[in-house]
């Protein structure tokens, strides 16, 4: 690894937990207090793999293997696992754009439905990256490769607006 | 060389001053951002997934990311 990757990797996991506390301070006292959120660690990935029991999911995804690649190849990445209480219900992990602009929302993850009510997690997912955006000065979200005409259209009751050409949706960072 | 504590604090305090937003007014921001959708809660499709995995396994980069 270079110095320079190493380096990274260590400030911005520095942000990244700052975003995290802030995020769960946040979920706990506006939300719901069972509800937080931490990065991807072993524990959650064990409990994603819980995930290939569901016969409900659109996307057999591996996320050891996922997560393990995509932390591999960005040191200022986002990474988020949502847990209400100790159940996990949400994995997303993103990274920002090659100069920074915008922060991407690369893969976003809900528990399945079929192994139990759960929570909704757009937006305490959401939180997070406006939270790890605002800390690193990026002025965009963009949530990558919507999977279907359902989930672009939720996005876009948040005020996210659909870009043909790279398949994703952007929005500003809130104003405050 | 390996950083000290003290420096990396520097260096994500100058982070933060890049923005010009102290912690309180990044918690209010987000106190607004879960207030203005909490109404979107309850739309959420239950099968609520993004992304490209296979493309992040393959080491695939986007074109446009700029």
């Amino acid at each position: 690894m270079l110095a320079s990757h190493l380096d990274a990797e260590t400030r911005y996991s520095l942000i990244r937990s700052e975003a995290l506390n802030v995020t769960t301070e946040l979920l706990r006292t506006q939300v719901n207090s069972r509800l937080r959120a931490t990065d991807i660690n072993a524990m959650a990935l064990s409990a994603s793999k819980e995930w290939e029991q569901s016969n409900t999911r659109i996307k057999n995804w591996d996320w050891v293997e996922g997560y393990s690649a995509h932390k591999f190849r960005y040191p200022k990445r986002f990474e988020m696992a949502l847990w209400n209480a100790d159940r996990l219900i949400g994995l997303s992990m993103g990274r920002p754009t090659y100069h920074g602009i915008a922060l991407r929302l690369d893969v976003v993850e809900a528990a399945p439905i079929d192994l139990g009510d759960r929570p909704p997690i757009l937006r305490s997912t959401l939180l997070g990256y406006e939270i790890y955006g605002t800390l690193i000065n990026a002025r965009q979200i963009r949530i990558m490769h919507p999977v279907n005409q359902e989930v672009k259209s939720y996005y876009e009751t948040y005020g996210y607006q659909y870009v043909e050409k790279g398949d994703y949706l952007f929005k500003d960072i809130s104003p405050l | 060389m390996t950083k000290k504590i003290s420096q990396l604090d520097d260096a994500r305090r100058k982070k933060r001053e890049k923005t010009g937003l102290t912690k309180k007014e990044v918690k209010e921001r987000g106190k607004k951002f879960l207030d203005k959708y909490k109404h979107l809660d309850k739309e959420e499709p239950a099968n609520l997934v993004s992304g490209d995995m296979d493309k992040i396994i393959r080491r695939e980069q986007d074109d446009d990311d700029d």
